[in-house]
């Protein structure tokens, strides 16, 4: 059954799935390619320099990556369930409403959290190669709070999505926007330290939030 | 299924906690200018220039006020570089001759921010050439990290200098480091002349130095006592080469690291917390003016050189905005993630329950009414929600609760 | 008899409007039953309510004996659900789909559905999104056989269906649910339609059930009488003569009491009258007869 239910998620994900691995590769790479321009003209010291002593971040362009690939998935899982309220026949499955709920959201916290642990593998590994530990830590903890922000787009996306009526969508999309900005406070590089853990709590909170909209639906919510 | 209703309300109130008294700061926040003072070694007393709509007054503590050119003249050793092109400086100060050479050599600026020590950062470090052959400060191919000892890594390979980490931590170690380190406190800059090299405090409140001389590693146990339990030190490198840098002891004490043996000299200073306070020393040939600044104002004291001692002070206080504090009235609690003190991320709460309550009380009976006018019936959960968290339970409520 | 579906006292509003009040009506096993009502009289609400997608304000709706709000997955694995429109997981292809479902019931019978399929030409890989609305329909259907529930709902079979897919489609379900002895519920604003399928009518008017019995006696029982008017007779106002209209000197109204009762009701309100007759209905007709053409 849960087979089933994978299948059905992953039938309507995949080519997306696909795309953010292209869109994540070429975002690396590039980030790659610029590190290694730097080395050759203003030198590994210099650029070491920059990281450890003017807080200097490497890798700009992995910022809204996440979030961006979190978004997509909400989107191309939830929106296929809302149009027609499709939602209907998957709530009708000899499955508890919870349960489906459930099964709904590991699935793609699952799917994204495979992906991002690849890509943080490769990043990992230039790292590891070309800098210190040290640097190698800043700049990791700098980008799970990144990819911590993936997580909690799809939380958030699939929470606006999946509530029924816009009059209550709109709230939710408008305190969605607050919530996504608390992994964006600031660019200094691993600011968020121990509150990390605190985001990680966040996010198996705003997990709850889509019990609420498939409630609303599945009671038939008109305000 | 009303507890994940709760939840969304609750986080609502924490986002909005966030965002509302933000929103509100944006619109009604003004900037003050602290006033600039500085001890006039002519006046022998405090010297300030206040800003404001009406324009830039210049006084002394007393309330003589000076025009611009008086101003200039009454502080020599601030504006010496105006006066000596006007060829208005006095020969002598205190009967000392007076040149460019002395003014500059005896001059520092000094700044301390919290955040420039509570703050996220990559522990390694560059170990200069403490005199360098050529007149600038090279960066070196190498920058080390303290573990059990000190291991110098090179960037180009990104691969350990076994044998130069080896020959100096042996030597740290003989001098009795214990690892770890807990503070490694040095300037790592090129923008300067020359390098005093880290102090490092160790797992026994030990204070080590090290420098790097003529290729060479140069560490020395200092004298500095461990009971003092340091809690900072900054290194400076000024033209007199007279000190290695400030220190501060567990209770936010300051004293000067004297180059002559690391002798630690005493600083008087006003009451300064190194989390909370910035400081600004301006140091001339004669008087130190030592400001510390937090959110209450200003204080700053004049030290004498050569008394080591306070001659003067003053207290500029922050004048309240008045139409930022009716926010304190508005809203029960305000969620901060930043502060100027630190670089880092966390929740911050200020707490302003019993100034809001009179304000929560209107929202719950206005809003307990209209909404009985409206359905005829009492809601009671979203009157509990606005008593207790105001404004932003009462939104919360309207826009997210789930109706019954 | 067993009752599969019990509903009582079901009340609902949308807001301030009211949609019913204490509405009770039972669904006895192995029977068809047709809810039929004009627009807006809450046929989608029952059918939601019934789904457990909408908490009615007051009142109990169960199915096989528990409340349709909080349907257990076996109780649901014995429902047969289709939407409004056919609608199914358009991303799917034929063959994705009935993998997928076939997970979730135990009997799944996946012959009957690939035997529907074989008759529609498309492509083995084409999307269901990419289906007309009647194949569509056939793959719900499909689904719905391979599924072989004891219960169905089919809300608005007939909406977008062309005339030979709407009797594919009556044809197909009335042959499997009487050799299968299946209970139905069954809308459709198609009544020609349903006249073919279902045993029971039940016919809502605003606020309130009209009638609630088997279609051979609804439409044996209920007639369009005429008359032609004498002397500018005013129109009939009776009790049980339903929605009286005037054409000329022709007098229209519909009844279930036999011509005798007529006209004593007739009689009684002095109307006079002459060529008095009566004529059967179809379920439509009937259907108009009784609810108004407004």
């Amino acid at each position: 059954m849960i087979k089933a239910i994978i299948y059905k998620e992953w039938l309507k994900t995949r080519y997306f799935v696909a795309f953010i691995v292209l869109v994540g590769l070429a975002i690396h790479i590039y980030s790659f390619l610029t590190i290694g321009h730097s080395f050759r003209n203003t030198g590994r010291a210099e650029l070491w320099d920059l990281i450890v002593n003017r807080s200097h971040f490497i890798f700009p362009s992995l910022k809204y990556f996440p979030l961006f690939a979190g978004l997509l998935i909400g989107v191309t899982q939830m929106v296929p369930e809302m149009v027609d309220k499709r939602l209907k026949l998957t709530m009708h499955l000899p499955v508890r409403e919870k349960t489906m709920t459930t099964y709904l959201i590991a699935y793609g916290l699952i799917l994204l959290t495979t992906v991002f642990i690849l890509f943080n593998v490769v990043l990992a590994t230039f790292l590891h190669l070309n800098f210190a530990w040290e640097i190698t830590a800043t700049t990791l903890s700098t980008t799970l709070v990144w990819y911590l922000s993936g997580l909690a787009a799809y939380l958030l996306s699939v929470f606006c999505i999946t509530e029924p009526t816009w009059k209550r969508r709109i709230p939710n999309i408008l305190l969605s926007l607050l919530l996504l900005h608390f992994f964006f406070i600031t660019d200094y590089p691993a600011a968020y330290g121990y509150f990390t853990f605190g985001l990680v709590l966040l996010i198996l909170i705003y997990s709850t939030f889509i019990y609420n909209s498939i409630h609303r639906f599945k009671t038939g919510y008109q305000d | 299924m009303k507890i994940f209703n709760r939840i969304i309300i609750l986080i609502a109130i924490l986002a909005m906690a966030w965002g509302g008294p933000k929103l509100f700061r944006l619109v009604t926040d003004t900037s003050t200018r602290t006033p600039f003072v500085y001890y006039s070694c002519v006046d022998k007393t405090f010297c300030q220039m206040t800003f404001s709509d009406s324009g830039i007054v210049r006084s002394n503590k007393h309330g003589k006020v000076y025009n611009e050119s008086e101003f200039d003249s009454i502080l020599p050793m601030f504006y010496y570089r105006q006066l000596l092109a006007e060829s208005r400086m006095p020969d002598t100060i205190k009967g000392k001759a007076i040149n460019m050479r002395f003014i500059r050599g005896n001059s520092f600026f000094f700044r301390y921010r919290p955040n420039s020590k509570y703050t996220p950062s990559v522990k390694l470090f560059p170990l200069f050439e403490a005199i360098p052959k050529r007149l600038k400060l090279e960066l070196p191919e190498d920058v080390f990290r303290m573990n059990n000892g000190i291991e110098f890594i090179q960037p180009e390979t990104n691969e350990l200098d076994v044998e130069k980490s080896k020959k100096y931590t042996s030597i740290l170690l003989k001098k009795g480091y214990q690892a770890p380190a807990r503070l490694v406190a040095g300037n790592p800059s090129t923008r300067k002349s020359y390098d005093n090299g880290y102090f490092i405090v160790d797992k026994n409140y030990e204070v080590f130095h090290l420098k790097q001389l003529n290729n060479r590693p140069f560490i020395k146990k200092t004298n500095i006592p461990a009971n003092l339990k340091v809690k900072h030190i900054k290194v400076t490198e000024y033209a007199s080469r007279a000190f290695y840098g400030f220190l501060w002891d567990k209770d936010n004490k300051m004293y000067l690291i004297h180059s002559q043996d690391y002798e630690l000299i005493p600083i008087p200073t006003p009451p300064f917390n190194l989390e909370q306070d910035n400081m600004v020393i301006m140091a001339n040939p004669f008087y130190w003016n030592i400001s510390v600044i937090n959110n209450a104002g200003k204080t700053c004291w004049a030290i004498d050189i050569d008394k080591q001692e306070k001659v003067d002070d003053i207290t500029c206080l922050t004048p309240e905005n008045s139409k930022v504090k009716y926010g304190k009235w508005i809203f029960p609690f305000e969620l901060r993630f930043l502060s100027g003190k630190d670089n880092y991320v966390k929740p911050r709460f200020t707490w302003n329950i019993y100034s809001a309550i009179p304000f929560n009380l209107i929202l719950m009976l206005i809003f307990v009414f209209i909404q009985y006018r409206r359905t005829k019936r009492w809601h009671i959960e979203a009157a509990i929600w606005t008593l207790f968290t105001g404004i932003f339970g009462l939104i919360a409520c309207l826009f997210l609760k789930n109706k019954s | 008899m067993e009752s599969v579906i019990t509903c009582k006292n079901l009340t609902h509003y949308y807001g301030n409007r009211c949609i019913y009040e204490n509405l009770s009506f039972e669904v006895p096993k192995g029977r068809v039953l047709g809810l039929l009502g004009k627009n807006g009289t809450g046929k989608t609400t029952t059918i939601n309510i019934l789904n457990g997608y909408l908490t009615p304000r007051s009142g109990d709706c169960l199915m096989f004996g528990e409340p349709s709000s909080a349907l257990s997955p076996d109780t649901k694995r014995r429902i047969g659900l289709l939407i409004e429109g056919h609608i199914q997981y358009s991303f799917m292809n034929i063959q994705q789909i009935e993998k997928f479902y076939s997970q979730f019931y135990p009997n799944w019978k996946k012959e009957p559905y690939y035997e529907l399929m074989s008759k529609l030409k498309i492509a083995p890989k084409q999307r269901i999104s990419r289906m007309s609305c009647g194949q569509r329909s056939q793959v719900a259907l499909g689904l719905i056989l391979a599924q072989d529930p004891e219960l169905l709902i089919l809300d608005d079979f007939s909406l977008g269906l062309d005339p030979g897919y709407r009797r594919l489609f009556v044809d197909y379900m009335n042959e499997y649910v009487r050799a299968q002895n299946k209970t139905v519920f069954v809308t459709s604003h198609i009544i020609q339609d349903m006249e073919r399928l279902i045993d029971d009518c039940l016919i809502l008017d605003y606020g309130k059930i009209l009638l609630q019995e088997s279609i051979t006696d609804f439409v044996r029982d209920f007639k369009r009488y005429h008359f032609t008017q004498q002397n500018g007779a005013p129109l009939p106002q009776a009790e049980g003569l339903y929605h009286p209209e005037q054409i000329r000197n022709k007098v229209e109204f519909h009844s279930f009491l036999q011509q005798r009762e007529v006209e004593q009701a007739l009689q009684q309100q002095n109307i006079e009258y002459a060529n008095l007759s009566s004529e059967t209905l179809t379920l439509e007709e009937a259907f108009i007869g009784l609810t108004g053409k407004y």
